[in-house]
């Protein structure tokens, strides 16, 4: 039995790590243009041409192992095999971005003194060359000790190189002494003056940073018409989603009424054809439809991520950050959490502050993700008349905006409201990268939309399939008396319930039916649309049986309702995940406790003046 | 040469970094002696460094986004973080 090699890749935000170890790997994990993406170690296995077992460590960028942040810490403890009931790592592989070479070789000095055998891998070739940044590699291979490779990660160029210096290394690693220790700025300084040194000597020419970058950033970091630029390109997103998402969405809105009306009809009056009916197909088939909008979102954060806009977007917000008590790295959580406030939590790992971090963590769930949309979307087309305002923009879209607005208001108002009063804490320095331009890669736009597709139907096949059946269940029985006056889910579980709890949500304006909908859509916040669909179609009113829910809505419920309960899923914590993560990242079940009560009280009375205020308004 | 501070600097100004020290500072840093500095250190700040201010923030305020040599990324901080920064401002061209 042959040794297992573990590879740990190391390098500078952005450099291409993550790019590198899927083409080693091939893997698909994600690749994008700011620095930070990446924030969790990842293990991946590949064989070398020698076939020798290596398993490979995707890590967090870093400046420097002083690790500033959690996700910088977690690539110190394991370059410095820190954590317990760990392989060791036999080979640390840097990587360093041939456009942005000392920073770089800074880092490298200081991870050939973990004593640990290291390959360079020199990224970013392709730019490098086209930009003008030659270096006499053989020189720089003499200097540090070690092999130096050519690659371009994302053109899979240089990884047949890599793999035969990885074979190379492989007989004879030795580990040296260990001769690192956390250095201040004298250190760094010091760092500094060996990297001249070194670039001095394999220097052939300077090379000139992108032109068309600075051009692109004359216009959207402009002053002025940089913040209203951001503000419209979040404004098409939200139009787009009711613009082009619904034309495919309405198309399968068809399909799944026609599914539904022909099994109900194959069993005429059977139970079975009302479980699979009016429970599967009602509950999984409303939620379902969403997918062209989840997409539609996904792919404006996809592109806001590759071409490297989303770092400008956290330079533009900085000083509003910055007046809420928050680094400007905030806002690419904060930005992440449009398509799902999971991702956006772990992204605070890069938060170097503690205080921070944790305010972040705990207003990115007032973001709009992509769950809300079912919701979002059912009741906007109820209740918003589909009218172009100014001869272009669609209503529906305009108030889609607003309550991702007023989203992000209210985050930075508790962001505020926290730092004031539970966090004291000067301001943080806030120091960030902003890299240059990049076209999005068709291939890598494609896989990062397949993700959130198969995610959302893996959910809609499992936890909303299994809902729905439970539901249906408990919405049918127990079953109605002969006698019964009322319609027949009055008198079962769901009715019971719903009945019960109704007076608690009453000055909210909700039906009891929207509550026994809100207890299941505490699971995830795209189940409360497919409950209300199974939930309205046995309240058998004839409306839902034929028109489907969203006629329905627009026919019985009133504006203030509605805007009641839009109002309530701005900020309500229905969503058991996110609980579940803010839990592992903050380490403690106080956090989660306070968002989800912080939430709870926000929404209800949120919703409660809205419900209250409209309805004297319509009166 | 009278030295400027990198926070004034306005748009296009070009200077090289004569000293960095958190001493010069605004405001006092709330992170311990020496770390505004090694950072500033880490993301390229060093001695000598010819640094470009590119673009200021919304209404010409902070954040500034400069350039340290000729480096392919752009560094973003803000002005308190940036008045450790003393350059020797040297003719724009
Ligand atoms: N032109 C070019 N672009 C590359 C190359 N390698 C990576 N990229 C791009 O550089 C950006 C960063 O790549 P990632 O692999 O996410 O970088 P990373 O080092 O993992 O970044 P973090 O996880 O944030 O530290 C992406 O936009 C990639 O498409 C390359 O060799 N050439
Ligand atoms: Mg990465």
């Amino acid at each position: 039995m042959t040794k297992i090699i573990n590879i740990a890749l190391v390098g500078n935000p952005n450099c291409g790590k993550t790019a590198l170890f899927n083409s080693l790997t091939g893997s698909r994990q994600r690749v994008a243009n700011y620095a930070g993406v990446t924030v969790e170690k990842k293990h991946g296995y590949f064989i070398t041409p020698n076939n020798t077992k290596c398993t490979l460590i995707d890590l967090p960028g870093t400046y420097s192992l002083r690790s500033r942040s959690p996700d910088e810490k977690i690539t110190r403890e394991v370059v410095m095999d820190e954590i317990k009931d760990e392989s060791k790592i036999d080979l640390i592989l840097c990587i360093m971005d041939a456009t942005n070479l000392s920073n770089g070789l800074r880092l490298i000095l200081e991870l050939k003194q973990s004593g640990k055998p290291v390959i360079v891998a020199l990224n970013m070739m392709d730019i490098a060359k086209t930009r003008g940044y030659h270096y006499k590699l053989d020189e720089l291979s003499k200097i540090l000790d070690c092999e130096v490779v050519k690659t371009v990660a994302i053109k899979n160029q240089g990884i047949n190189e890599l793999l035969v210096a990885i074979d190379k290394a492989i007989p004879n690693l030795v580990q040296k002494p260990h001769t690192w220790s956390v250095s201040d700025a004298k250190g760094v300084r010091q760092y500094h003056a060996q990297v001249a040194q070194i670039i001095e000597k394999i220097k052939i020419s300077e090379g000139s940073p992108s032109v068309w970058t600075d051009r692109v950033d004359n216009i959207l970091l402009h002053p002025v018409f940089g913040m209203l630029i951001l503000l419209v390109l979040l404004f098409l997103v939200f139009q787009s989603v009711f613009t082009f998402a619904d034309i495919p969405k309405n198309f399968m809105q068809d399909c799944v009424d026609h599914l539904k009306d022909y099994v109900v009809g194959l069993f005429p009056g059977s139970l079975f054809g009302s479980l699979v009916g009016n429970g599967v197909i009602a509950g999984v088939g409303t939620v379902i439809v969403f997918l062209p909008q989840i997409l539609t979102i996904s792919l404006f954060i996809v592109l806001l991520e590759d071409t490297g806009y989303m770092a400008r977007a956290a330079f533009l917000m900085d000083k509003i950050m910055g007046s809420a008590g928050l680094h400007g790295k905030a806002f690419i959580p904060l930005l992440s959490s449009f398509a799902c406030a999971i991702p956006g939590i772990m992204a605070t790992r890069t938060i170097e502050n503690k205080n921070d971090r944790l305010v972040t963590i705990l207003i990115s769930p007032l973001m709009t993700c992509s769950a809300r949309l079912p919701i979002y979307t059912l009741l906007i087309s109820a209740l918003i008349p589909s009218k172009t305002v100014l001869g272009f923009l669609s209503l529906q879209g305009i108030v889609m905006f607003s309550l991702f607005f007023i989203g992000i208001i209210f985050a930075l108002l508790v962001a505020f409201v926290m730092k004031i009063f539970f966090f004291k804490g000067e301001r943080q320095p806030s120091i960030m990268e902003l890299p240059s331009y990049k076209i999005p890669g068709l291939k890598n736009v494609i896989i990062e939309l397949i993700k959130p597709a198969k995610m959302f139907l893996k959910r809609a096949g499992t936890i909303i399939v299994s809902i729905s059946v439970i539901l249906w269940f408990l919405s049918t029985f127990p079953v109605a008396p002969i006698d019964a006056i009322l319609p027949a889910i009055d008198y079962s579980f769901v009715g019971i319930l719903g009945h019960y709890l109704h007076p608690i949500f009453a000055p909210l304006g909700f039906s009891w039916q929207v509550v026994a909908a809100l207890i299941p859509g505490m699971a995830a916040r795209e189940v409360v649309v497919s409950a209300l669909g199974t939930i309205y179609a046995l309240s058998g009113t004839e409306d839902a049986m034929q028109n489907g829910l969203g006629v329905l809505i627009s026919n019985s419920w009133t504006l203030a309702m509605g805007a009641s309960l839009l109002v309530w899923y701005i900020f309500a914590p229905q969503c058991a995940s996110t609980l579940a993560v803010v839990k592992r990242e903050t380490n403690s079940i106080k956090w989660p406790i306070i968002l989800f009560s912080y939430q709870i009280v926000l929404a209800y009375v949120m919703a409660f003046l809205v419900y209250n205020v409209i309805s004297i308004l319509m009166k | 040469m009278d030295l400027i501070n990198l926070a004034n600097c306005n748009r296009y100004d070009i200077g090289i970094i004569k000293e960095i020290n958190e001493l010069n500072m605004y405001d006092k840093s709330c992170l311990s002696g020496g770390e505004v500095e090694a950072r500033l250190l880490e993301m390229g700040f060093i001695e000598g460094a010819r640094v470009e201010v590119l673009h200021l923030g919304a209404f010409g305020e902070e954040p500034i986004a400069i350039r340290i040599n000729n480096s392919n990324s752009i560094i973003a901080l803000r002005k308190n973080e940036a008045s450790a920064v003393l350059l020797e401002k040297i003719k724009n061209d």
